[in-house]
């Protein structure tokens, strides 16, 4: 499964996730396999973030290219939410601040239940 | 570091009074605050404040404008004629390119022969920060005419503020008016909004529809109504709303002209009018924010947080399916 955490650092796992979603300045891609243990991270510039509007569906759009089944962020937008939902990613909240450890344990106890 | 959002929805309804009471009560208070003017298309919050000079100036540049290399056209004039915005015009010498009208799109480039036409960033604004005589930092910004606000300048006036502010200011951010992508981005990481009504049908419909975003990002609402007592009537049924959808009452604020000739005289009205009646009820109400937004934030945002998610879909115009088989 491949998740998408939005931050504003690039530290691969080190890194926290950001305030914002859309407006972030990286996005980490984490690949975890069927035991949710961790075997890789990339970390991509956001796109999204140079535009001065339209931002939600601009990530929405760089994350559905990246074949990622789950965003991360810690709160999503209107458009954000209808593109999220009509490319079929799942959208899970983490607060802001927390690395990416935390939200891959978060993302296992939301899915898994 | 707590951010606050003002917002109201409609505009002119005292969004930047209530916010530039809240900062000049808290500052008084021996606080560390810092105030972001979100409002960019119309910023005034400086004003209230006295600021007539700014310690940064940085220039904001957002979109494209197709730019011609006068040493290369030939003057044939197809760019003139494919530009789909009628940007371009010819004044008997050379092309011109009108950047007001001029949306970047590069069409002109694209069917240029001599690869005469590039495209640059327009410059749409400044960012401006500074310090108010009361000794808390302001940030925010100022655009062109015809240049809109945007996301991605709320988000860059508010991470101006933070270079500002540092950790441990409380951030009071006024609001643009309206429920736009500038607004959401206003509340996009903050972590709280106070409504503004005043009771007119205008203002409370406005209101409602900045609810739902709020209750959109989970975040928890408060609610002022202004000049209360224009409309006692239809207090009422805002108070009842307040009610049902569990939003903290702040209190109401009555109409007096202390607040436009304050604002003429360029100082917040708790310090030009303090014995005022308008003073009197922005005290109580600034001291009620501090004491269960502020200080009791943890315990206001348990309580007044939306239960569960209740999205706000925008309104999806999906393109109707081509019956033209290929």
């Amino acid at each position: 499964m491949r998740i998408a955490v939005v931050s504003d650092e690039n530290k691969g796992l080190n890194s926290t996730v950001a305030t914002r979603f859309a407006r972030a300045k990286y996005i980490v891609i984490v690949d975890v396999d069927k035991e949710w243990n961790i075997k890789d991270v990339r970390v991509k510039d956001n796109s999204a973030v140079a535009g001065g509007s339209g931002a939600g569906v601009k990530i929405v759009q760089s994350l559905n290219e990246l074949g990622v089944d789950v965003a991360v962020g810690p709160s999503f937008g209107p458009n954000a939410t209808v593109a999220l939902n009509e490319v079929g990613i799942k959208a899970v909240t983490a607060p802001p601040g927390i690395t990416i450890k935390e939200v891959i344990k978060i993302v296992k106890e939301q899915l898994t239940i | 570091m707590l951010e606050i959002v003002v917002a109201s929805g409609k505009g002119g309804v005292g969004k930047s009074t209530v916010s530039s009471s809240f900062l000049y009560y808290l500052r008084k208070k021996g606080r560390e605050v810092t105030a972001i003017d979100a409002d960019v298309e119309a910023p005034n919050l400086h004003l209230i404040f006295g600021v007539s000079r700014w310690e940064i100036i940085r220039e904001y540049k957002e979109g494209w404008t197709a730019k011609i290399d006068y040493g290369r056209c030939d003057n044939c004039g197809i760019c003139r004629n494919e530009c789909p915005f009628r940007a371009i015009t010819f004044d008997g010498s050379k092309h011109i390119i009108d950047e007001v009208i001029c949306e970047g799109c590069l069409t002109c480039s694209l069917v240029c022969p001599q690869r005469a036409i590039f495209r640059v960033r327009t410059v749409e604004g400044v960012l401006r920060g500074g310090k108010t005589k009361y000794g808390f930092p302001i940030s925010g910004a100022k655009l062109r005419v015809g240049r809109p606000n945007s996301g991605k300048l709320v988000t860059e006036v508010k991470s101006l503020a933070k270079e500002l502010g540092g950790k441990n200011s409380i951030y009071v951010v006024d609001a643009p008016a309206g429920i736009g992508c500038s607004v959401v981005s206003a509340l996009a990481g903050s972590n709280g909004v106070v409504l503004v009504v005043e009771p007119t049908k205008a203002s409370f419909a406005d209101a409602k529809r900045m609810h739902k975003l709020a209750k959109h990002f989970m975040l928890p609402s408060a609610l002022i109504i202004n000049k209360a007592d224009i409309n006692p009537e239809f207090t009422e049924e805002i108070l009842n709303y307040v009610r049902k959808e569990n939003i903290f009452y702040l209190g109401s604020i009555p109409y007096d002209d202390a607040v436009p000739i304050s604002m003429a005289e360029m100082k917040p009205v708790l310090e030009f009018a303090p014995e005022s009646e308008v003073s009197k009820a922005l005290r109580n109400i600034s001291k009620l924010f501090e004491k269960e937004v502020i200080d009791g934030w943890h315990q206001w945002f348990r309580e007044y947080r939306p239960k569960k998610p209740e999205p706000y879909v925008p309104l999806i115009i999906k393109p109707e399916q081509s019956k033209v088989k290929r």
